[in-house]
């Protein structure tokens, strides 16, 4: 689905990102995990044309994407939710959903995906006509995870969906999760809380200073237990 | 009674033409982040191309007349983005500054050297500058239509920024442009529709402000868009209720003003209202409905 290679990324004399390649199959979880500052959001903006790529190759769906703008890569089948979910707050929650459906024109189909992620998240009908900015930030992931899936992306990356929120919510974000990988979709996670996203992801990379240290299997990094320690923090098994 | 609604229909048409000018130099900010000073010469472009099209159809045909005025500042509001302001567009905004205040030197200037300093007289149509009675009442056409016509034009403006993708989208885009982008919404058609819109309000203000000045000039658009830009201040600039509050406050003052002021005084009214409004952003920096800036790092 996804093959990035020799990916670098420079902010001026930054180098954020340094000669990184990832590998997503369809129908693959993947995490990219990481300590702050590792370059996790960088990587993913270059993926999704945001920010410019000093090196690299991008092939998507089996075409080579490297120059392609943001808005053909949404077109195309990605999907980002960014990190702190950057929903539209002076908009209401349905004008947020309606603009995940902005690249779509089957008007049935966009009532359709509207009501299937009303059903799921009560809360978001209850406030389908109010800001979305007095959603509180739980709410606020469910509407960006929902807003990101509108556009029906074959490959849906999410940026640190756990940021910031209860251990109650982030539980209930990874049980949608769950549902999604279900669904069959594509996923590539990106997370500093390792345990949890390891939990349902198939694979996993892990990124430090701008460079993979760590890729394989979940299991295998589960039981890694030094790079668990010396990256992210956590006692191995 | 009826003075003081002769003198309300004044008001309210002054501060219609504010308020369309104001909202479009508004709704080029809100989405660019770029005052265009070169808003003006919208204007002045339209009252050229009506100014043309009275060579070219004649004086009979004002109904053909009226369109190609707003047409050719659509036209040119989009062709100035397209040529000028897209290649800055990833610059820091004073870069875009600059480049309107060179595109308004030069357009003046062109318009200096190939037309002429003097005025050119562009005859209106007859019916708009007739008066009709309602009651006991004498009211000018020109005036009730610039009323009327601007009223429509900011409500058919709230239905699309409320009712259409690229509306919300425009809406969104003023506070977060990248994801917008992340919609797959492309992000040169937000801004041409920006400009086109901010063409057409000027459009539309062109064609009165030519019906009333019955003449073209290359600073026509000078004045009236430094009041905008003041009423889109006073409203908070970037804010799009802002500025129609703005425009409105702003001619209802003027207007104010200059019926009540005794005449030993009256030439000092924009002194007043300065004045007036400097005390307003003393307590109000941000403007009316302008969201509050963060002025920490300069104070
Ligand atoms: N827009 C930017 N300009 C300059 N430096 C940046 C920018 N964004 C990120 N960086 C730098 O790049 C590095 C990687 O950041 P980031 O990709 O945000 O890491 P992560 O998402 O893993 O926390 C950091 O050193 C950060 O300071
Ligand atoms: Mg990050």
């Amino acid at each position: 689905m996804l093959e990035a290679s020799h990916i670098s990324v420079n902010y001026g004399p930054i180098k954020a990102v340094r000669d990184v390649s990832i590998d997503v199959g369809r129908g693959d979880v993947v995490a990219l995990l990481g300590p702050n500052g590792a370059g996790k959001s960088s990587l993913l903006s270059s993926l999704v044309g945001l920010v410019p790529k000093n090196r690299g190759t991008v092939v998507f769906d089996n075409e080579e994407v490297s120059r392609a703008s943001t808005e053909d890569l949404i077109r195309r089948g990605m999907s980002v939710t960014p990190e702190g979910r950057r929903i539209f707050g002076d908009l209401t929650v349905g004008e947020n959903l309606r603009l995940g459906a902005a690249i779509r024109s089957d008007k049935d189909g966009i009532a359709e995906d509207t009501e299937k992620f009303l059903d799921l998240f009560p809360i978001l009908r209850k406030r389908f006509n109010s800001a979305a900015r007095y959603l509180s930030g739980g709410e606020q992931q469910m509407l960006a995870i929902s807003r990101s899936l509108m556009s029906r992306p074959k490959l849906l990356m999410l940026d640190e969906p756990s940021l910031g929120l209860a251990p109650r919510i982030v539980d209930q974000i990874f049980e949608f999760l769950v549902t999604l990988r279900q669904w069959g979709l594509t996923l590539l996670i990106v997370e500093q809380n390792a345990s949890e996203v390891l939990e349902i992801a198939d694979r996993a990379y892990v990124l430090s200073t701008g460079s993979i240290v760590f890729s394989g299997t979940a299991n295998e990094l589960s039981n890694s237990g030094g790079v668990m320690e010396l990256y992210l923090g956590l006692e191995g098994h | 009674m009826d003075y003081f609604l002769q003198q309300a229909l004044n008001a309210l048409s002054l501060g219609g033409e504010y308020a369309l000018l104001a909202l479009g130099l508004a709704i080029v900010f809100s989405v660019m982040g770029l005052v265009n000073f070169a808003h003006g010469e919208l204007i002045t472009v339209g009252g050229y191309a009506m100014f043309l099209a009275v060579l070219i159809f004649g004086v009979k045909d004002p109904l053909l007349i009226l369109p190609v005025g707003v047409l050719a500042a659509i036209f040119f509001a989009v062709l100035l983005e397209r040529v000028a302001f897209r290649p800055v567009r990833a610059a820091p905004p004073t870069t875009g500054m600059l480049m309107a205040f060179g595109i308004s030197i030069i357009l003046q200037n062109s318009a200096l050297i190939f037309v002429g300093t003097r005025p050119k007289a562009v005859p209106t149509a007859e019916w708009l500058m007739l008066d009709v009675n309602i009651g006991s009442l004498r009211m000018p056409v020109v005036q009730l239509l610039e009323a009327g016509v601007t009223i429509g034009a900011i409500t058919l403006l709230v239905v699309f920024m409320r009712n259409t993708t690229i509306g919300i989208a425009m809406r969104a885009a003023a506070k977060d442009f990248s994801t917008v982008r992340l919609m797959g919404i492309r992000a040169d058609r937000v801004v041409r529709t920006a400009f086109a819109i901010s063409g057409l309000l000027a459009g539309l203000a062109a064609v009165f402000i030519m019906a009333r000045r019955g003449a073209v000039d290359p600073f026509m658009g000078f004045t009236p868009v430094l009041k905008a830009f003041v009423a889109a201040v006073v409203g908070g600039f970037g804010s799009l209720p802002g500025a129609v509050i703005g425009g409105f406050a702003l001619g209802i003052a003027e207007v104010t003003l200059q019926a009540t002021l005794p005449s030993s005084v009256a030439g000092f009214r924009d002194a007043f209202i300065f004045s007036a409004i400097a005390v307003l952003l003393l307590f109000r920096p941000q403007g009316i409905l302008g969201e509050r800036p963060d002025f920490g790092e300069k104070t």
